[in-house]
């Protein structure tokens, strides 16, 4: 057996210019497919964290009225319950209270309807980065002052320093609430929506205006790495649901972020897909080459006994030797410009997706499986295809080979 | 008394699909090979030569008519059976050589025993022998592309005997050399056919393989015109 495996072996490097040419051709479908993968998934990880580092976090718990009707009175039932099992969580690195509350802004030019956000500053430093997002003046250095919106900043004609008037509704009662805030800074998170109406306050000003008392409605989580727990089927959710209240992942949380995710698979199948096709046809093409080049040969080896399954096994290591080669080719091109691309990203700075805009590069991330998968899929499908060749090299007429017709 | 080894009966070869096409290239011939023959069959273009060794090897169908190898009919063979048969009776060599460039001399000669599964100690041997016969010793991991010619065919003979066959069918084997090589090349095979009593065919042009032939049958038009004994 071992004949003609060197036999098909010993065949690719026949025509090396065109092996090399095939091998080339495979080989950056390959590195495509690796480069694809690596960009895909930095494009994930970017979108992920740029998401969950901003409002959104890695997961949130509300009461579960909360999430299907945002009202004021649907405040968390039990904090103290749920916030000592968070002490016992210890893949919780931090946690930060929030305050919501619709309302409204006004300026002496200007009244905007807004969502105004209760903060703990001091835990939500350690929880999310939003003070990251601030452009100017300082984040709520005060009890009456609060960070606004770009967008808004722009339509209500003001400044950092400027007064302006918060209205809300009280929860139990309903009744009018204002009072006066000074603006400390103005903050953006590259999405005109959310720029045009988000005010940051002080949790406890914003609970004292809504007359809530020490309650909030929502526990941000830091899980240190967003893509740890991401899966709403995670026991840990369920750990965390009780009393009503309902905590979920930022991939429940944000469907269209984990839609997002979902369809960078769905992408690399199709890509995948499409470039097996690609290297199908190239292999095929440059097997039948080398079978039309090679007819006379076939017909001898053929005449002197030859069976079919050694023909098989010749074609198929040709098949898989130049799909290897391939492979290798592919891995050292993609190991090229994937390090190139880990380490100067391509910039996507500013640009909003599925509302959520790049704050920084978008590099290449390196995982073993683009390492492993791909180029075995490229072997192995090579493999698989130079079946074709073989079985027309097996149904050949010996006598016609022989004068080298088909 | 010599044993018979080839009968071709009432072999018809016609080639065409239509009737105002056809042309026909083996009419009516009827041949026996016996052990240890060295027969040249002969003939001008197109007089019906390589059709008939390639029927007689089997790699092609006769229109009509019987052939028989050692009195078995292989026409009526299933191919599988008709390609074992062929690998441990009959040796081939081509005009142009045709070794295959990518494995040694030693791997050419040694590729047919493979196929008959015979074991890598004995591989070795024969080869070992039958490279000393050829006087081509110290050649063996040499690539086809690095010998001459006349030293390639000598390897295709010898990849051609090497399997023990009963008959060994050569088609214008010296065509392709030149005139002092082929003389060598036709030596060497004389003396394995006088030394091991080992049975040719050949078809050829080759004046020189003619006046050594112990047996020339001349084709003409698909007919045996002459068949003549040699002394």
């Amino acid at each position: 057996m071992l004949i003609f495996i060197k036999l098909g072996f010993r065949n690719v490097f026949r025509n090396k210019r065109r092996s090399l040419l095939t091998a080339c051709a495979i080989g950056v479908s390959i590195c495509a497919l690796i480069i694809t993968d690596g960009f895909m998934e930095g494009m994930i990880q970017n979108m992920v964290k740029t998401a969950t580092s901003g409002l959104l976090g890695h997961g949130q718990i509300h009461h579960s009225s909360y999430i299907k009707n945002p009202e004021v009175e649907f405040v968390i039932k039990n904090p103290k319950n749920i916030e000592s099992k968070i002490l016992n969580e210890s893949v919780i690195q931090s946690w930060s209270r929030r305050v919501y509350s619709l309302g409204m802004i006004s300026s002496p030019r200007n009244a905007i309807n807004t969502s105004l956000v209760g903060i703990d500053l001091r835990a939500e430093k350690k929880t999310t980065d939003i003070i990251n997002y601030l452009t100017k003046g300082s984040f709520l250095p005060s009890e009456n002052s609060v960070v606004i919106g770009r967008e808004l900043e722009k339509k209500l004609g003001v400044q950092v320093g400027s007064k302006v008037v918060l209205t809300t509704t009280e929860a139990k009662t309903g009744e009018l609430r204002q009072d006066v805030f000074r603006v400390s800074g103005v903050i953006s998170f590259g999405s005109k929506k959310t720029d045009s109406s988000i005010v940051f306050v002080q949790i406890g000003k914003l609970q004292t205006l809504l007359s809530l008392g020490n309650n909030y409605h929502e526990l941000v989580l830091n899980l240190g790495d967003p893509f740890q727990i991401d899966d709403q089927n995670n026991p840990f959710w369920k750990r965390l649901s009780f009393d009503n209240n309902k905590a979920r992942s930022w991939a429940t949380i944000s469907p269209g972020l984990g839609a997002v995710v979902d369809m960078s698979a769905l992408s690399i199948s199709i890509i995948s897909v499409i470039m097996g096709i690609l290297m199908g046809l190239i292999i095929v093409n440059a097997l039948f080459m080398a079978i039309f080049e090679r007819l006379f040969e076939f017909g001898v080896v053929r005449a002197l006994g030859t069976k079919n399954k050694h023909l098989m096994l010749t074609m198929l290591t040709e098949s898989t030797t130049l799909g290897a080669l391939s492979a290798l080719f592919g891995i050292v091109l993609a190991l090229i410009f994937g390090g190139l691309l880990a380490y100067y990203g391509i910039d996507y700075g500013g640009i909003e997706f599925n509302n959520v805009t790049f704050r920084e590069p978008i590099y290449f991330i390196f995982k073993t499986h683009q390492w492993i998968v791909y180029p075995l899929a490229g072997v192995l499908f090579t493999t698989i295809v130079g079946i074709y060749p073989a079985i027309f090299t097996i149904r050949l007429n010996i006598n016609r080979a022989l004068k080298k017709t088909l | 008394m010599n044993k018979k080894v080839f009968e071709v009966k009432n072999i018809c070869k016609d080639f065409g699909e239509s009737r105002d096409t056809t042309v026909h290239a083996l009419k009516n011939v009827n041949l026996v090979i016996q052990k240890g023959e060295f027969t040249a069959l002969v003939g001008p273009s197109g007089s019906g030569k390589s059709t008939l060794l390639n029927i007689m090897s089997g790699l092609d169908l006769p229109t009509s008519g019987e052939v028989y190898l050692n009195d078995r009919h292989i026409n009526t063979m299933a191919s599988n059976e008709l390609s074992d048969f062929r690998r441990d009776h009959i040796g081939f060599i081509f005009q142009s050589y045709n070794l295959i460039p990518v494995l040694t001399v030693k791997e050419n000669i040694e590729y047919i025993m493979v196929l008959q599964n015979i074991s890598a100690k004995e591989r070795h041997e024969r080869v070992g022998e039958i490279l000393k016969t050829i006087g081509l010793e110290g050649k063996e991991n040499r690539l086809p592309t690095q010998l001459s010619g006349g030293q390639q065919q000598r390897v295709a003979v010898a990849r051609a005997i090497v399997a023990k066959p009963d008959i060994i069918l050569a088609d214008e084997p010296t065509a392709n050399l030149d005139s002092k090589t082929g003389g060598a090349l036709l030596e060497m095979m004389m003396g394995l056919n006088e030394e091991f009593n080992k049975t040719f065919v050949f078809s050829t042009h080759d004046q020189k393989i003619m006046d050594k032939a112990k047996r020339l049958i001349t084709l003409e038009d698909g007919k045996i015109k002459s068949d003549e004994v040699l002394t």
